[in-house]
This record gives structure tokens, sequence and C-alpha cells, in this order.
């Protein structure tokens, strides 16, 4: 069986992302996955479980048959650095990795937050965990600059003993692109590892759906069910963007007009913008022509009970979690790394 | 760039220095709000300012109290194509104090836009009575002139050249033009609609007291005109300037330079 790990510089670095893209490399080649991620770092409460959402996002993409419970077995609740809590812990990890390992081809696991010790941090480090899986690192790194990418790969392959045989430079934005591929792929390349995968900073990937601003908000769609896939890059509450019918829009001051891409222009990501959704602020119902409005033109209309700050504090507050649901950011990543040649390279090298 | 995306991406409290210029001084006095702070005498921040870095337009909404629906003063200004200009896509201004008239929401609850998308008749009949015009809930705070100087001395810091807006109902379009508003759109409808409620004329001759807001004499006055057109009133005749009724005018003020526009010469208020 192979074993991979995929850690993490930092929070918000993608890391759910390249588990799932890693697994799925390898069952589009036929092999079966499985998942361990021993720490639940991404709770939420299921049936009165405390349970992790990548290990539902694994349990219900892959058809996993282990409980969840097991797939991410332990809360992290002890005092940091507490001996036998770890111990417990240790113990606790074996006994749930013996199980999900059964009958799989490859075993992605997944570490904790970030890979660097923190003498504050309620995990066990990652390190002791990749030895002790001994497994090949995919290591993600959120893209800040090269001085800090560069040294932060250089010292965690340094103290994972060259371990880390990938890493996914995540979220570089455009204008950095040349310069980090002229630095740093050539500083790679000659000292052989870890194989890096420059990966920009991509609209999609980034977006939200008008469904999960719904969630967010606890709106209520009053038109426009069928679109709320739709992604929503940005809002405004300019006026400058309604065209058309959506003209009308303009004598409402209560708006948040959400703007990115429809569903079918995925494939397109050079398009402008567009409107995606409209939602109304303050929590009053609008007349039919409002509504009869963004029906015609196939755009979600939604009630927002909160008013414009308040909404906007909610939508600018919440960050980008991948769900299950969110297969076109699966193949978005993939497609970002280089499809089929990067896909080619990454099972050479683990 | 234009200014205010640009302005957007400034620190909080380096845009909200610049904002506050848009705020009739005024408004500090009269409700007590400490001008620097934006605190009330019980410490509760009353002004919002809504200017992410995103967006190109910037919000900024007082009210008199946190609990209160209605905000006191509400302005949006947003950039244009041309970084020489800027849009004042809204601006309310209520007197907290006075009566509260439900033009804006129908018997079910629903928004009616102002009364534009539908309407609250017996609350416009209310309100029509009170002295209000079309689109008010409550008395305005008689601050447009001062909020447009506060604006004009926004543009002059920026060089920002021109004002833009939309005037949804009649009266504004008279009252703007009253402030120096010139047209880029609706000057022809809006003068047709001065010569049509001349004595003996067919808007005159239409009001004939078949409604509320259909009164005899209402050609006098900007406010009865107003009502009587947000009543549907330009719907009922057939002439080819003001084909389709009330179309919200286009206007525009250069800084510095007023207009002396007037399509209803010696109008009364």
């Amino acid at each position: 069986m192979k074993k991979v790990f995929v850690s993490s510089t930092g929070a918000q670095s993608g890391q759910s992302l390249a588990a799932w893209c890693i697994a799925e490399i390898y069952n589009s080649r036929g092999f079966r996955i499985g998942f361990f991620k021993p720490f639940i770092t991404r709770p939420i409460l299921q049936n009165g479980q405390v349970i992790d959402k990548d290990a539902l996002l694994m349990k219900r993409y892959f058809n996993l048959t282990e409980e969840l419970n097991i797939l991410s077995p332990i809360i992290s609740e002890g005092i940091p650095g507490d001996e036998v809590v770890r111990e417990e812990q240790l113990s606790r990890i074996e006994q749930c990795y013996e199980m999900v390992k059964k009958d799989k081809d490859v075993l992605i696991i997944m570490g904790a937050e970030k890979i660097f010790y923190d003498p504050e941090s309620p995990y066990l480090p990652d390190g002791i965990l990749v030895n002790k899986f001994d497994a090949p690192v995919v290591l993600v790194d959120r893209f800040q600059n090269e001085s800090m990418s560069m040294y932060s790969i250089l010292a965690i392959d340094s103290f994972l003993k060259d371990k880390v045989k990938i890493v996914f430079l995540n979220q570089i934005p455009l204008e950095d692109m040349e310069t980090v591929y002229n630095k740093l792929i050539p500083f790679f390349q000659k000292r052989g590892t870890p194989l890096l995968f420059l990966i920009p900073k991509d609209r999609i990937l980034s977006s939200l759906t008008v469904k999960d601003i719904v969630d967010l908000i606890q709106g209520e769609v009053l038109t426009g069910e069928s679109r709320l896939k739709n992604l929503v890059e940005s809002t405004s509450i300019s006026s400058t963007h309604l065209k058309g019918s959506l003209y009308l829009f303009r004598q409402i001051y209560n708006k948040i007009i959400l703007l990115g891409l429809e569903t079918e222009d995925l494939n397109s990501p050079l398009l402008s913008p567009k409107v995606t959704g409209i939602i109304l602020t303050g929590g009053r119902r609008p007349a039919p022509v409002i509504v009869n409005t963004c029906g015609d033109v196939g755009v979600p209309l939604v009630i927002s009970p909160f008013d414009t700050f308040v909404t906007m504090e909610k939508i600018q507050k919440q960050q980008v979690h991948i769900k299950e649901n969110d297969v076109y950011k699966l193949k978005r990543f993939i497609q970002l790394l280089g499809g089929e040649t990067a896909i080619q390279k990454i099972i050479n090298e683990i | 760039m234009s200014w205010i995306f640009k302005i957007n991406h400034l620190s909080d409290i380096e845009k909200e220095g610049i904002y506050r210029i848009l705020i009739p001084p005024s408004i500090f006095h009269t409700f007590h709000i400490h001008p620097i702070l934006f605190l009330n005498e019980k410490l509760e921040r009353l002004v919002r300012f809504y200017c992410p870095p995103q967006d190109n337009a910037t919000l900024i909404e007082i009210k008199q109290s946190l609990s209160d629906p209605d905000s006191l003063f509400f302005v949006q200004v947003s950039d244009t194509k041309d970084r020489t200009q800027i849009r004042l896509d809204f601006i309310i201004a209520n007197d907290p104090k006075s009566e509260r008239f439900n033009i804006d929401v129908d018997a079910l609850g629903k928004d009616t836009l102002f009364g534009r998308a539908n309407r609250n008749i017996p609350e416009e009949i209310r309100a029509m009575q009170a002295g209000l015009a079309p689109g008010q809930v409550r008395r305005g705070l008689r601050i447009t002139g001062e909020f447009l100087k506060c604006l004009e001395h926004f543009c002059r810091i920026l060089g920002i050249k021109s004002i833009l807006l939309e005037a949804l109902f009649y009266h504004n379009a008279i009252i703007y033009e009253k402030y120096g508003f010139s047209y880029f759109e609706g000057f022809k409808m809006m003068k047709r609609i001065n010569e049509l409620f001349q004595p003996g004329k067919i808007l005159f001759e239409k009001l004939d007291g078949s409604t509320p807001f259909r009164q005899i004499g209402f050609h006098r006055t900007i406010r009865g005109r107003s009502w009587a057109i947000h009543d549907g009133i330009l719907n009922d005749i057939d002439d080819e300037i003001i084909e389709g009724g009330w179309s919200s005018p286009k206007m525009y003020k250069m800084v510095d330079k007023p207009r002396q526009i007037s399509s209803f010469p010696d109008a009364v208020y």
C-alpha cells in the first residue's frame, strides 16, 4: 500500500483541496483510495457528534465505508504538551490507522493545519506522524514571497530528512508568477527534490457560490433556484454592473450585487465577471416586478434578514472551505497544476 | 483608477477621514453626534461607512438610534468610467422626529420601491396631505443644498469635474435644476411636461379630481405635479415626447460651474 502525507506550512493554504486532488489522481487510475486525518481540525457537529469536514468530504466523494470517527478520530482537547494525552492520542491513531488502511491501494494521510512545531498547538506535530507512518510528503505552501517559500520548504525538507517529495506553491499572484518560476524552479531543479508545482491565485478556486452565501446570511431565495451554483468572486453595492432589465435595480438602495462566473462559463475563466446574484438587504420582501425581472434574466434573487452592513460583514468574514459539491474546483486545481503531464509527474515522484 | 475605488483601498481611518467630508456638518450638531468619533451621548457609534477595497462605491449611513429602521442620512456615491466624474446614486435624509408614512411597503408588507413598483395608496394619500412629495417616508431634513456643497467640496479636493445622478421623481429633477444641474437626458420631457401643465393644455385638463393625486390646481406646484406624475398622468396622454410616461432624467452638474436651467419657471414647491 502506498501512503501519501499531505501537510501544510500554514492555515488557508489549500491543503484540503490538495489532499482531495492527490486522492482523485489515484482514484481516476483505478486505485482503491483510503483517507486518514488523525486530528479533527475542521470540526462540524453532525447528529450530536463532532466530525471533520475533510473526512466527511472524502467519505462521501470516495464512498469510504469507515465511520467518520475512524477516518478522523481525535478531537484535541488536552493541554498542549501533556505526555499522557499524547500517548493516548498516538495509541488511538495507531488503532484507527490499522482500520483505514485495510483493502486500500493508496492511503492519503492529512496533517493538521501547519507542519511547523508550535508549542501552543493542541495537535501532535505533523513531523512525528510523518516519521511514524514513514510516508512521502506533499507539502502545500500558500505563497507570500519567494524567500519565505524557499526557506520554508528547505527547513521542512531538512527536518523531515528528504521526505518532502512534492510542493504545491499555491495562490501565487499572477504578477509574481514569472519571478517565482525563474527563481524557484531552477533552484529546486538543481537541488533535485522536491518537485515544485506553481499554482496561480485563481478566481474560480477562491470563489464562493451563491448557495454558500445564502446559507451564510440565512437568506431566502425568491427566484433563480437553479442558478445557486453560480460563482461569486466579489460583491458590490454599485449599480454600474446593472445592465438591461436589471437596470431597474438601480432604484433600490438596499442591495448587494454578487459578481462572478456562471456555472456554464467555468471553462472560460477569462470572461469578465457577470451579475451572478442579487441580495436585497433589510429583510423586506420586494414587489413582484422585482422578483419577475430577476426570474426573467435567470439571476438568483435573495433576501437577507440583515442590513447591508451586517450582510457584507458576514460575507467578508467567510473563508472559502472546500466541500464535496466543489468538484469544479477539484478539476480546476488539477488543470492549474498542469493536467495530465503534472499527474504523471506526481505519480512518478510519489 | 477612479477615485472611490482608490480611496476604498486606504485604511479604515484614512477613508473614513476622507468620506466624512460627505456628511453635512449640521447633522452632527442637530443630532448630537461627535463629529470625529461619530458617537452619540450614550457612546454608540451612529455613523457607518461601507467602502470595501474591491468596490467602486461608498455608502454612508447615519441613524439617530441603532435600533431605528430608517436612516436619518443615507448617501451612496460611486465611480463612473470617467475619473473626472462621480455618480450620486442615492441621497436620503429623513427627519426622525416626523411622522412616518409607509408608502415604501404595500398592504402585504412588500417593498413598493418608493411607490415605483407598486403602491400603498392610503399611505400615499396621507403623505401627500401631510405635505410630503412622492417617495418620501418622512419629512426631509432640508439638507440637500448643504449636502451638495459637501459633495462639491469632496470633488474639488480630488479634481472631479462633474456630478452625475438620475432624478427618480419630477420634484427631484426640479430641485436639482435649482442647485445648478443640467440634463444629459430628459430635458425635452421636462420642458414638455411644463408646457402641457399650462392652463388649457392636456395635463392641466387631466387634473380633474379623478384620483386624490390629480386635484385641480396641482399644476401650480412642484409637489402637486410630482404627485400627479407619480400617479401615472403622463401615461394617460398621447404625446410624442412623453411617450412611455415618466422616465428618470439623467442629470449632471459641473463643479463650480452651475447651470441656470429651469424647466418650470417660477415654480413653487
